[in-house]
């Protein structure tokens, strides 16, 4: 009985018991939830907006963190690069004083180069490049071949012969050139670096350290070796046969004995100075019937066609020679 | 309209009568006090709860900008990475090639990698769960700092050594002395020869080219006049020139001396011009290398190569220039 609650009714002036039905109680409960609910919404926005709970916290020194840092970081990088592009300046400048040229640019190749325009056609082609290196290749090599009309016998000795051409040919880099690194000056117009006056370059520059290896780009025997002071300096020439030789000037020593056979890969000598030149490298030529021709074209076992493209686009930039 | 208070009133047994509910002000208070913060401490409940299982709408956005910054930090990661591969793939290798050229010793690799040690930078990161990006990007920011200044210096070396060896190519004795148009024979070479005057044989310091007087005679690399002389004995008119490097020139039996002493020369300018002066059999231009005092044979000072009207070209552009 306790807590019984009673109303006064002014107009029959009688106390009534103040019920409240169970539907009554729990509308009233459901308001005052819902009032709470709403009541703690209001409190926690109220709340987030000015206190943080410790894992807010946590993660708001986390982020101040990584900012101080960032920024830190920021700085160093942006002083990095910028002393990265000073020193890539720096390299052109060096490029151009060497070279008197202007220093590679990733992005173009000089459009076709003197000699070899039939293949031009193949660069129209998707794969342009390994076709017309794959055309380059048969060519050379098989520019004797007939075979439709040959006995089995003389098909033989054919390749017999054959074979002895493709080793004995230029196919390889005279040097270890990894990355086409040592690739400087090729055939075409060039600067002489005495005279300064244009002159026709007749051959391939290597770059290369005095006393690296010579490697004979093809099997055959020592022809001539040459000991002097003047112009090509040190030199050797290899006879290969089918008409190709090979030379290799301003060694420092020679490997091999004149007459000697050798085959393509053997050391022969060592990148010298001799010579008029102007740095240590191997200056070298491929002849072919008493002509001298562009070495680019023989180095296809060598190099990727990529390679052979880039090569091409160092070895064609216009500027000064050594020698 | 009377607004009525809704008084409620409560039986008193005792006195028998019904007794209005007066609330105390107290009382009042406590009321709404409980009012007020039974929602708060539900929310309090309610959010501890909740943070026990579920990122809280604050927390989603400071998750959300703590891993912005991450990202940021994983894209500066990336750069310095493309600035590293420039650093190792370009400008060493660059350096390697110039080293080669220049007769530079090579710089070993183990100087490259520059090794390691402490970090300068000073990087907060104890409030991070997860520090292991950070302290890599100061690893790799105080390497690649190291090998910029490793690099710097290699460089400094590099090019004042490219500009020695530019200078140095255009200052020994490398060409003719004269026009090879103009030569008409080369009538004595270095080393032994018969003395014309005594018969007698004497050690020929320098080669004798035959042409006609009065043909120019260039200098053969950039220099400095540092001795001429006229005379009717001996080398007759000469001038020699200091190329530096230990090179000098010795052009004697001029003619005419076009440079005064401590005159500067340039490769393929005029100095004077072929003569007969001095103990001489006719005109001819005796010219003489020399190493440090010792004579040279000047057959190794100039190139076969070159054509007459090729080297008249390159006279021609020296002229120009100058």
């Amino acid at each position: 009985m306790a807590n019984v609650k009673y109303r006064f009714n002014p107009e029959s002036l009688n106390y009534y018991k103040v019920e409240t039905t169970f539907r009554q109680k729990l509308r009233r409960f459901l308001t005052y939830f819902a009032a709470s609910i709403f009541a703690a919404i209001i409190y926690y926005i109220a709340f987030a907006s000015f206190f943080d709970l410790p894992k807010e916290k946590g993660l708001r020194r986390q982020i101040s963190e990584l900012d101080a840092n960032y920024h830190v970081f920021s700085q160093q990088l942006s002083r990095v690069e910028a002393v990265i592009q000073d020193m890539q300046e720096r390299d052109n400048n060096i490029y151009r004083t060497i070279f008197e040229a202007e220093p590679l640019n990733k992005s173009v190749r000089d459009a076709g180069f003197g000699g070899t325009d039939r293949y031009k056609e193949y660069e129209k082609m998707s794969n342009g490049e390994i076709v017309g290196q794959t055309a380059r290749r048969l060519d050379q090599i098989m520019a004797r071949v007939v075979i439709q009309s040959k006995s089995y016998d003389e098909l033989i000795e054919f390749a017999k012969d054959y074979n002895s051409e493709i080793a004995s040919i230029p196919a390889i880099q005279p040097i270890a050139n990894k990355d086409l690194t040592r690739t400087a000056s090729g055939w075409g117009w060039r600067i002489h670096p005495i005279y300064k006056i244009r002159k026709f370059h007749y051959g391939m520059d290597f770059t290369s350290p005095t006393g690296s290896e010579i490697y004979a780009t093809g099997d055959g025997v020592v022809e001539e070796i040459e000991s002097s002071h003047r112009g090509y300096g040190n030199k050797i020439i290899l006879n290969h046969g089918f008409g190709y030789k090979t030379l290799y000037a301003h060694m420092n020593g020679f490997n091999v004995k004149q007459g000697q056979k050798v085959k393509r890969g053997d050391v022969i000598g060592f990148v010298g100075n001799t010579g008029l030149s102007t740095a240590p490298h191997l200056h070298y030529e491929v002849i072919h019937n008493n002509k001298v021709v562009n070495p680019i074209n023989y180095y296809f076992n060598d190099l990727t066609a990529e390679e052979y493209d880039r090569m091409i686009e160092i070895s064609m930039k216009s500027g000064q020679t050594f020698d | 309209m009377i607004k009525i208070k809704r008084k409620k009133y409560i039986f008193d047994f005792d006195k028998l009568t019904f007794q209005e509910i007066k609330k105390t002000p107290g009382q009042k208070l406590k009321k709404a006090l409980v009012l007020i913060f039974t929602p708060a401490l539900m929310f309090f409940a309610v959010i501890s709860l909740l943070s026990l299982f579920v990122d809280l709408p604050k927390e989603l956005l400071l998750s959300r900008q703590s891993e912005l910054k991450y990202q940021q930090l994983l894209l500066m990661d990336r750069k310095l990475d493309s600035l590293s591969s420039i650093l190792t793939q370009k400008i060493f290798s660059n350096d390697d090639a110039f080293r080669t050229i220049l007769q530079l010793d090579s710089l070993a690799n183990s100087i490259r990698e520059a090794g390691t040690g402490g970090s300068e930078l000073n990087i907060q990161f104890q409030n991070l769960n997860n520090p292991a990006l950070l302290l890599k990007l100061a690893k790799k920011l105080d390497k690649i700092n190291r090998q910029l200044q490793i690099q710097e210096e290699s460089h400094n070396e590099i090019s004042s050594s490219a500009e020695t060896w530019k200078e140095k190519i255009n200052s020994i004795p490398l060409i003719f002395p004269i026009s090879k148009n103009d030569l008409i024979f080369i009538s004595s070479v270095f080393g032994g020869r018969i003395d014309p005057f005594c018969n007698e044989y004497s050690n020929h310091a320098g080669c004798d080219y035959v042409a006609a007087t009065g043909t120019k005679i260039y200098a053969t690399g950039n220099g400095i006049v540092t001795f001429l002389n006229y005379s009717r004995k001996g080398y007759g008119n000469e001038v020699i020139i200091d190329h530096s490097f230990g090179f000098s020139t010795r052009y004697a039996h001029l003619d005419k001396i076009l440079v005064a002493a401590g005159d500067s020369v340039n490769r393929g300018q005029v100095i004077g011009t072929v003569g007969n002066t001095g103990r001489s059999t006719g005109p001819h231009l005796h010219y003489e290398v020399r190493f440090e005092g010792q004579p040279l044979n000047p057959f190794f000072y100039y190139s076969d190569n070159i054509s007459g009207d090729e080297y008249d070209m390159m006279i021609r552009n020296n002229n120009s220039k100058n």
